[in-house]
C-alpha cells in the first residue's frame, strides 16, 4: 500500500472550485466529511482544481465553515478527556449547529440542501433536512402552501379526489 | 419572518426527489403522506417515497382503548376492520403506480406493516396483492408483523415471496409458511431473517434455510412446526438466535462461521465440535437442559450470559478460568448455591435473582461495573476500582414478614445488622453505588439499631443512588433521606427513584432541595412540576408537599 504518512496526508490541501469561479482551500483531512471527496481522494484525482458545479461560493463558504468546526483536531486528546466534557462537548456542537442553521435565510438552505446532498456530507444534510422537517411538522397542508408558497395546480374536483383515496392520513 | 412576500418563489417544491423524500423521513408518516395534496408534483412524491410503514397506530386510529391491555384483539371490531381494508387499498394503489408495464418506476426500499390480521378473504387478497407488488418494486426490506389471537388465522403468504431477489432483510409475524411440492426458496440477497410466532413445517424449514446463501443473521422465536435447524455450511452466517421454539430437537452447525450465538427454551445443539465453539464470541443461554453444555469450551467468548440453567457451579468455575477474554458475565435466575468468579479480564459481572445463592467469591481485579440482585449473602469480593455498583437486595416482603415473625424465622434486627455489614464490604470499591428495593421500608435502618451498630459504613461512597419498586406504605421521604446519610455521611448527593416521584436530590449539607414532581396519572400532558426549597424546617416543607402530590 502506498498511502502517505498522516503527517503528510494532514497537511495536503485540495482547491475547490465553486460554481461562480472562485477558489476554496480545504486541508484534506476537513474534506474527507464530504462523501465525494473523501472518494476522490482515496482514487487518488484531487490534483489540481476539483470542480463543483453544483455548489456557489456563498453556499461553499458555509459548507466549509461546517466541516471546519466539525473536524477533529486533537483526536487522541479527545479519548483521554472525561466523560462529562465529551457530554458538554457535544452539547456545544448541537447548540453551534443549530445557530448555524437558524441563521441560514431560505435562499441559503435551499442552495446548503442542494450542496450538502451533491457533496454528500451526511451530518449536514441531516441537520438541514431536520430544520425543513421541522418547518413542516404539525402542520395542515394548507398553511404548508402559506408557507412555503406552494401554489395548488389540482382542481377543485381533483383535490376532493387525492384527499379522498387518502382519508386514512387525515385523521 | 412572519410576513410572506407574494412573489417569493416556491423553494421547496424545486428540491428534487432525493432530498424531499429525505426531509420526509424525519416527519411521522401520516404527515409526511398529507402532503400529496399540496400539488401535482407533492402527489408524485408520495409515490417515490422509498419507505412504507403502516404501524399499529396507523391500524388502531385511535380505536384501541388504551386502559385494556397490549394484547386486546382488535379482530372483531367492525370500524377496524373497515380502516384496515382502506389502510390496505391505499397502500395498493401506491404500490401499483409504481410500476409501469414491467418497468419500476420508484423502487421501494422498505415496506413495513405491523396490525392485528384477521381472517377475511377481502384483506387477504389485498395483502397478496401489496406482497407481489412490493416484491415487483424492488424491495429490500419487508417486514410484516400480525398479531393473531389464534392459530388458524395464520397467513399463508403467496409464492412471490420466496423468490423475491431483491429482498435482504425479512421479518414476519404471525405467519404459517408453506412450500408446494418441487418449489424451491431462492432469497439470493436476503442477510437477515426474524421469524417470530411463526409455523413451518421441517421440509420448508430446511428449503428456506437452504435457499440463502449470503444469510448472516437467523433468529427465530416463539416458532413451531420444525423439529431441526441445519445451519452448517452457510458462510456467511454471523448470528444465530433461537429462542421458545418448542418443537425444536436439534440444531446442526458445523462448518460455520457463527459469532454470536443465543439459545433458549428446549432446544440444544445436536452436536458441538469444538471447531465450531472457537470461533463464538457472544454466547447466551436459556432454560437449557443441564448437561450438553459440560463438553464445550468457546475460548474467544467475550461475553457470556446464562439464564435459567442449573447445576453449573463447576462448569462455570472451570470454563471461566479457560475464558482469556470474557468481558462481559451475566447469571441470571441460575439455581447455585455457590459462585466462584475468578478472571483477569472481566469487566461487568451481572448476578440477579439466584435465589439459592449463599456463598458469592469474586477475584476480578478489572472489573468497572458490577450488579448484583438477590438475597444477602457470604460476600468476598477483589475487584480495585469499580465504576458503578448496583446493588438489589431483595428483602422479605412486609406481607410475609408478619408471618415469618410470628414462627421466629425472621428477624428484623438480624437482617439489618447483616445488611450493615453486607454494605461496608462494598465502602471501598465505588464512588457511585445504587441500591435497589422493593420497600422504601427496607432502606431504613431503624434509629433504635444505628446506636448499636457502628458507623459510619459507606465514607467513601461519593453518589448514592436509592431506587424503589413500589410506592412506600408508610411515606415519608425524610426517614429514607435520614437513613441514607446515616449510611453514606460523606456523600455528594443522594438521589431517590420511583414511580411518582421522579427524582430529588438532597445536599449533605441540605442547604436547598430541588424536587421535580411529575404526576404520571395525567395521560398525554406531563405535569411536571419544580420547588427549590430552603430553610430551617426543609424536612417538612418536602412532606408536605410530596403528600399532596402523593394523595
Amino acid at each position: 500500500m502506498s498511502t502517505p504518512s498522516s503527517s503528510v496526508f494532514s497537511y495536503r490541501v485540495l482547491k475547490l472550485k465553486s460554481s461562480d469561479g472562485e477558489i476554496f482551500e480545504v486541508k484534506q483531512t476537513v474534506a474527507v466529511q464530504s462523501g465525494v471527496l473523501k472518494q476522490m481522494m482515496e482514487d487518488g484525482c484531487t490534483e489540481g482544481e476539483i470542480p463543483l458545479n453544483n455548489v456557489d461560493s456563498p453556499t461553499l463558504a458555509k459548507i466549509i465553515e461546517w466541516c471546519n468546526k466539525h473536524h477533529d483536531d486533537d483526536v487522541e486528546g479527545r479519548v483521554l478527556s472525561q466523560e462529562k466534557e465529551k457530554e458538554k462537548e457535544k452539547a456545544d456542537m448541537k447548540r453551534w449547529e443549530s445557530e448555524f442553521i437558524d441563521a441560514l435565510n431560505r435562499d441559503e438552505l435551499y442552495f446548503l440542501l442542494i450542496g450538502s446532498n451533491y457533496m454528500n456530507i451526511k451530518e449536514l444534510l441531516d441537520c438541514a433536512a431536520q430544520k425543513v422537517a421541522g418547518m413542516v411538522k404539525g402542520k395542515t397542508p394548507e398553511a404548508i402552501r402559506e408557507m412555503f408558497n406552494i401554489q395548488s395546480d389540482f382542481t377543485e374536483e381533483e383535490e376532493k379526489a387525492i384527499r379522498k383515496e387518502n382519508q386514512w392520513a387525515f385523521n | 419572518m412572519k410576513k410572506i412576500k407574494v412573489e417569493e418563489i416556491d423553494w421547496i417544491s424545486r428540491l428534487p426527489d432525493s432530498i424531499l423524500n429525505y426531509i420526509f423521513s424525519f416527519l411521522p408518516f401520516k404527515e409526511a403522506v398529507q402532503t400529496c395534496v399540496l400539488s401535482k408534483r407533492w402527489e408524485e412524491l408520495w409515490l417515490s417515497h422509498p419507505v412504507l410503514e403502516f404501524d399499529r397506530s396507523l391500524f388502531d386510529g385511535g380505536l384501541r382503548d388504551p386502559l385494556r391491555s397490549n394484547n386486546y384483539n382488535m379482530e372483531t371490531n367492525k370500524e377496524y376492520r373497515w380502516r384496515a381494508k382502506e389502510l390496505f387499498s391505499a397502500l395498493v394503489r401506491n404500490l401499483r403506480k409504481r410500476r409501469k408495464g414491467k418497468e419500476t418506476l420508484f423502487p421501494l426500499k422498505k415496506l413495513a406493516l405491523e396490525m392485528d390480521f384477521f381472517n377475511d378473504f377481502q384483506l387477504k387478497s389485498l395483502l397478496d396483492r401489496c406482497i407481489s407488488y412490493a416484491v415487483g418494486c424492488n424491495v429490500k426490506e419487508l417486514k410484516l408483523i400480525f398479531n393473531c389471537s389464534s392459530t388458524y388465522l395464520w397467513y399463508n403468504p403467496r409464492q412471490v415471496i420466496f423468490s423475491a431477489n431483491s429482498i435482504e432483510v425479512l421479518e414476519l409475524k404471525g405467519w404459517k409458511l408453506e412450500l408446494p411440492r418441487r418449489s424451491k426458496v431462492m432469497l439470493s440477497s436476503l442477510r437477515k431473517l426474524i421469524l417470530i410466532g411463526v409455523y413451518a413445517g421441517d421440509y420448508m424449514m430446511k428449503n428456506l434455510v437452504d435457499g440463502c446463501p449470503l444469510i448472516e443473521t437467523l433468529s427465530f422465536s416463539a416458532c413451531s412446526g420444525f423439529k431441526s435447524v441445519d445451519v452448517s455450511g452457510l458462510s456467511k452466517l454471523n448470528e444465530v438466535k433461537l429462542t421458545d421454539n418448542h418443537q425444536l430437537e436439534k440444531l446442526v452447525i458445523e462448518e460455520s462461521n457463527v459469532h454470536i450465538l443465543s439459545i433458549g427454551g428446549p432446544a440444544r445443539p445436536h452436536d458441538i465440535s469444538s471447531g465450531f465453539c472457537r470461533d463464538l464470541i457472544s454466547l447466551s443461554l436459556s432454560d437449557i437442559p443441564n448437561g450438553w453444555i459440560s463438553s464445550a469450551i468457546c475460548e474467544n467468548l467475550t461475553s457470556l450470559s446464562l439464564s435459567n440453567v442449573s447445576k453449573i457451579n463447576k462448569w462455570l468455575y472451570y470454563q471461566i478460568s479457560k475464558l482469556p477474554f470474557l468481558e462481559y458475565l451475566s447469571i441470571d435466575k441460575c439455581s447455585i448455591s455457590s459462585l466462584e468468579i475468578s478472571s483477569q479480564s472481566l469487566k461487568t459481572l451481572m448476578i440477579l435473582g439466584c435465589s439459592a445463592l449463599v456463598g458469592l467469591r469474586i477475584n476480578t481485579p478489572n472489573l468497572h461495573i458490577f450488579e448484583y440482585r438477590g438475597g444477602i449473602v457470604f460476600f468476598s469480593i477483589d475487584v480495585l476500582a469499580l465504576s458503578k455498583f448496583s446493588l438489589h437486595l431483595c428483602c422479605p416482603r412486609v406481607e410475609s414478614r408478619w408471618y415469618l415473625h410470628e414462627y421466629g424465622f425472621f428477624e428484623p434486627t438480624q437482617w439489618y445488622i447483616k445488611y450493615v455489614e453486607f454494605l461496608a464490604k462494598l465502602n471501598d470499591f465505588s464512588d457511585v453505588l445504587q441500591l435497589q428495593f422493593e420497600m422504601g421500608e427496607d432502606a431504613i435502618v431503624p434509629p433504635v439499631m444505628r446506636k448499636v451498630l457502628s458507623s459510619p459504613i459507606l465514607t467513601d461512597v461519593k453518589h448514592l443512588n436509592l431506587r424503589l419498586d413500589t410506592f412506600p406504605m408508610c411515606w415519608s421521604i425524610t426517614k429514607l433521606a435520614d437513613s441514607l446519610l446515616w449510611l453514606a455521611p460523606h456523600t455528594r448527593n443522594v438521589s431517590i427513584r420511583y414511580g411518582v416521584l421522579d427524582e430529588s436530590t438532597f445536599k449533605h449539607c441540605i442547604e436547598e432541595v430541588k424536587l421535580d414532581i411529575t404526576d404520571e396519572y395525567y395521560q398525554g400532558e406531563t405535569n411536571s412540576k419544580s420547588y427549590i426549597l430552603k430553610g430551617v424546617d426543609i424536612m417538612m416543607q418536602i412532606d408536605a408537599l410530596c403528600g399532596d402530590a402523593v394523595f
